[in-house]
């Protein structure tokens, strides 16, 4: 402060005691607030962060599980009865094909027999 | 870092943070300046120093977390307790001694001690009784101008907490140390002073 009076008594004086006691008491008070804040900010965002994976892991596992609900089917399993073919013997085959071949023989003279009796003859 | 060392800034944002020694750090930085500012704009009437003093740092401790900081925080400080204490004046709580001129460019006369002949030299401690003395009858404002520069706040600073242009600031310092010197003069040559 060149060119400036500066007065001893006009500068910094001492303040008393308990007015400091008063001040810091309620800063404190209020840095005690100011912790509990971000405390409960911090809770709220991991506890919304944990909901959120939460909820993105119930859906995939939706997804994964119910495949109906998804738009996939999968092929009916084989009935018992088919799968048993399969290990039929070679005998056992050729018995089904005689059969299988009866069949259809005495079925196109049955089909033949009701096409004749429907012409009228 | 040990807090002492910390900036304004830092300690503010520890504070915002919850960090109480950070706010005991900044209080300590500023506090003798504030009750020496306040003791002298308010002469005569400590509780009411006391008063605007706590009444500062409450407001400081409740806006702190939002204020935002631009390396200005002693600015902002000695401008919400000059504000605080106008308030007081203008719901007609006189300040002690001073005179409240918000509008006056000079300084009224001054009137010294009545038990001071012309004859006597004044000692140190004299001539700063008188100046304290007459720095509490200027004009509020300059008083104001004249008390900060006293705590060595910068010119910028005045202008901000004033909040007016730096050359008003200035031109209210010329004319409150024309007024003092005026005083200076005449008290230390030993004339009486009207």
């Amino acid at each position: 402060m060149k060119n400036e009076m500066r007065f001893q008594t006009l500068i910094a004086r001492d303040v008393p005691v308990e007015l400091d006691r008063r001040i810091l008491a309620a800063a404190s008070k209020r840095a005690a607030e100011l912790r509990f804040r971000h405390a409960r900010r911090r809770w709220f965002w991991a506890g919304s962060a944990t909901a959120a994976a939460a909820a993105i892991l119930v859906i995939a596992g939706a997804v994964l599980l119910l495949p109906e609900m998804a738009g996939n089917t999968r092929p009916p399993a084989p009935r018992a009865d088919l799968l048993a073919l399969s290990d039929w013997t070679s005998v056992e085959q050729e018995n089904y094909n005689l059969s299988f071949e009866l069949y259809s023989g005495r079925q196109a003279v049955s089909e033949l027999a009701e096409a004749g009796s429907l012409k009228g003859f | 870092m040990p807090e002492t060392e910390l900036s304004d800034s830092e300690l503010i944002k520890a504070f915002g943070e919850g960090d109480h020694a950070a706010f005991e750090t900044l209080y300590h930085r500023y506090r003798r300046q504030l009750y020496g500012f306040l003791s002298n704009l308010i002469p005569g009437n400590p509780a009411e120093v006391d008063e605007v003093f706590e009444e500062t740092w409450l407001r400081v401790i409740d806006k702190l977390p939002k204020y935002r900081d631009d390396g200005k925080f002693s600015a902002w400080l000695f401008r919400v307790s000059r504000n605080l204490f106008i308030d007081r004046v203008r719901r007609n709580r006189p300040p002690g001694n001073g005179v409240l001129n918000l509008d006056a460019e000079e300084a009224p006369e001054i009137a010294g001690p009545a038990s001071m002949s012309p004859e006597r030299e004044l000692d140190s401690a004299d001539l700063e009784r008188v100046i304290a003395d007459a720095v509490g009858k200027l004009p509020q404002e300059q008083r104001e101008v004249f008390l900060l520069r006293q705590q060595e706040l910068p010119f910028r600073d005045i202008a901000a907490i004033q909040q007016c242009s730096i050359n008003t600031v200035l031109g209210r310092m010329q004319y409150a140390i024309k007024s003092l010197r005026k005083l200076i003069r005449a008290v230390d040559h030993g004339g009486i002073i009207k």
